[in-house]
């Protein structure tokens, strides 16, 4: 990551790479304005992550970045995992945490 | 298509709950089998599991998975990828099939006791998508290894390794059989769905699927990927049974089950994913090091999710947090030394130029672990082979069932108790912490060194545990991965300075 | 006498290993029985020095003379083996 800021609180799904995973991410800067996102490449899979705490995932978005309709069921093929909690509509996506964590806190002890 | 969404029905569907009038609440949900003690009768009915789906739904994902993974499998199966591959990227696979494949069928039984002895109607209809998940994961990862077996008899491993009594799979066997196997519904989905899937499965089904990638094998890349994709959905059956141990006063022992769970599992993937990603992926195709993925997946990921339940970190954290630069190191040493005793031939992973990245990954790795390799190195560079392997056993922890290593002449040492007159010895504080909690768990267990003592093991030398341990007679044991063609800038190195 | 199975940490090694020993043995012979499993295997040779035997933990070692039964080892407790 070359954004210095680290991103606060991110949630949201890890996915396969390829050309669903660019449509979501495309849609989650869409369902999720005025909240940073940013997308981690890790080679065979990408980190969408939404900043503080919610990540909105909708199905009409998706299909539409994607060009073609879309079942939110599908985004279960490239989800190997993800960030936060879910919950999984037929229409709607939603990776939150209910304890907001607090900005600067974290685990990055280990990770300087 | 007028059909209903899932939301217009999914509640009255799941709602089976009943009063039974023949048996007691008791008899149909044994305490041991069910788990929750504690709990209020009425609760079970509110679980609600966070990640829905139908059947319906299940039938059509599942089917484009299985697909997709193998369609892959059969487009490159003429590429040749045994041939073509670095022998420490098979390596990878045999370890991995081997040390999977079963346990995984072994998990198919695990959801299925949720499926009949969960208490909550809810958990139980999810759990019947787990345990067609689990079957899948045992089916598929028996069927990819097996167009291998033909070239390589150590892939016959894949499928005996779990029946044999190789120390890898009685290490493997011990953990899953105290995690998944023998705890009643509630715990068990702490444990196992909880912390080893949603923690530690990420690290070798998603850190390796991008080396795998690297390494040109797409098919384990894309097969790990789909395994995981079932395991982060129904991995969701243990949060709302934490939030209702919280909820109803039980905090400290969902902390607990945590606890040991996070810790067994760990020093499992240290074997499982720590001496691979580190040792055996060759250097150019490394995505991260076992530091990095560790400190990705469950130092920052795994932490966040338990902290937002509102639970603590392990209370062993410092120790832990130690222990990722140094504890895998100690057990690929241990693994490369007993290479007889493996099922796959391990790669030595210490050239110069991979030592140079060692030492960038974990300073002080060259004056530490690297003096141990420099000995094995300068025997091996001079052809004393029979120096290379040790004439005896390694002491063994009576919980982990791997050898007790540490850092040499820094955090090497046995760390025992006596219990009711057997001595036990214990790799870890947080493994005799373990033993300590439960010994009734625990204390009538051998593990490979109180066989080998108590003359299970005959004869009582290194060619009787190879056989105690099937190896030559359910498949050939290991070798260097690479013929010890690795050894030549040494061999330059020695030939320059003489 | 009798065999006597006793974990040994030599100093400089990753693991512990397990070392028979016979309690009428030296401690002096108990280090060459340890050294035979690590020295020029995992641990440099040093041999211009003395190899002792200490308890785990302890302070100073044993007599190079003391048998294994004069020093009360119990089947496999850890003695730490090191250069002098």
């Amino acid at each position: 990551m070359t954004n210095s800021e680290r991103i606060i609180d991110p949630v949201g799904p890890v996915l396969q790479s390829g050309e669903v995973a660019r449509a979501v991410a495309d849609a989650a800067v869409i369902d999720n304005a005025g909240h940073r996102v940013e997308v981690r490449d890790r080679g065979s899979y990408v980190r969408i992550e939404v900043a503080d705490g919610e990540c909105i995932l909708r199905r009409a978005t998706i299909a539409e970045e994607l060009g073609r309709p879309f079942k939110m069921s599908e985004l279960e093929l490239i989800m190997p995992s993800f960030v936060g909690r879910i919950e999984t509509g037929s229409d709607v996506f939603r990776f939150f945490h209910t304890f907001q964590q607090p900005a600067g806190a974290g685990h990055e002890e280990a990770l300087s | 298509m007028a059909l209903l969404e899932r939301a217009q029905w999914y509640d009255i569907a799941r709602s089976t709950e009943w009063a039974p009038r023949y048996v007691t609440q008791d008899e149909l949900f044994p305490p041991e089998l069910s788990g929750g003690e504690g709990l209020p009768d009425e609760i079970w009915a509110t679980y609600d599991e966070p990640y829905k789906i139908s059947y319906r739904e299940y039938v059509d994902i599942q089917r484009q998975k299985d697909a997709g993974a193998y369609s892959v499998k059969a487009a490159l199966e003429r590429a040749d990828l045994y041939n073509k591959a670095d022998p420490g990227w098979i390596s990878i696979l045999k370890e991995h099939y081997a040390a999977v494949a079963l346990v995984e069928y072994g998990a198919s039984f695990q959801e299925a006791r949720f499926v009949r002895w969960s208490k909550a109607p809810g958990m139980r209809n999810m759990a019947t998508f787990g345990m067609l998940d689990e079957i899948r994961h045992g089916q598929i990862q028996l069927f990819f290894p097996h167009e291998y077996v033909s070239k390589d008899r150590q892939f016959e491993w894949s499928h005996a390794a779990m029946w044999s009594d190789n120390w890898v799979a009685l290490g493997a066997r011990h953990f899953f059989d105290d995690v998944m196997m023998t705890r009643d519904a509630l715990s068990t989905s702490i444990f196992a769905n909880f912390s080893f899937e949603t923690g530690f499965t990420n690290l070798q089904f998603i850190g390796l699927s991008g080396d795998a990638a690297k390494a040109g094998d797409f098919t384990f890349s894309k097969l790990i990927q789909s395994i995981q994709s079932d395991e982060a959905r129904h991995a969701q059956l243990g949060t709302p049974l934490l939030q209702m141990l919280i909820e109803n006063g039980q905090k400290e022992q969902a902390q607990k089950k945590i606890d040991i769970a996070f810790w067994r599992s760990y020093r499992l993937f240290t074997i499982l994913s720590g001496i691979p990603m580190d040792y055996y992926v060759p250097l150019g195709v490394r995505e991260a090091s076992f530091k990095e993925f560790m400190e990705e997946w469950i130092v920052t990921q795994f932490m966040r999710s338990l902290e937002d339940l509102g639970l603590s970190k392990p209370w062993y954290w410092d120790i832990f947090l130690r222990d990722i630069s140094e504890h895998h190191h100690g057990q690929h040493l241990g693994t490369y030394s007993w290479r007889p005793t493996l099922w796959w031939d391990p790669a030595a992973g210490v050239s110069p130029e991979e030592r140079d990245w060692l030492e960038e990954k974990y300073p002080g790795w060259n004056d530490t672990f690297g003096k141990v390799w420099d000995v094995l190195i300068d025997n091996m560079a001079n052809g004393r082979m029979d120096r290379t392997v040790p004439g005896t056993l390694p002491m063994v922890c009576n919980v982990s069932q791997l050898p007790i290593v540490g850092t040499p002449s820094r955090t090497l040492r046995d760390i025992s108790l006596v219990h009711e007159g057997r001595r036990y010895h214990f790799a870890s504080e947080v493994d005799k912490w373990i033993f300590q909690d439960d010994p009734e768990r625990y204390r009538h267990h051998k593990n490979l060194v109180d066989r080998f003592l108590g003359g299970d093991i005959q004869p009582a030398d290194l060619g009787g545990v190879l056989e105690y341990m099937g190896l030559g007679t359910v498949g050939p044991g290991g070798e260097d991965a690479h013929g010890f063609a690795w050894l030549d800038s040494y061999r330059k190195q020695l030939a320059t300075a003489g | 006498m009798a065999l006597i199975p006793l974990a040994a940490h030599f100093d400089g090694d990753f693991v512990l290993k397990l070392l028979p020993v016979d309690t009428h043995h030296t401690m002096d012979e108990v280090a060459a029985a340890a050294a035979a499993n690590s020295v020029g295997i995992h641990v440099a040779d040093q041999p211009e020095r003395t190899m002792r035997v200490r308890k785990q933990g302890a302070d100073a070692p044993y007599e190079r003379t003391d048998t294994v039964e004069k020093a009360g080892l119990t089947p496999t407790q850890c003695i730490e083996i090191y250069f002098e």
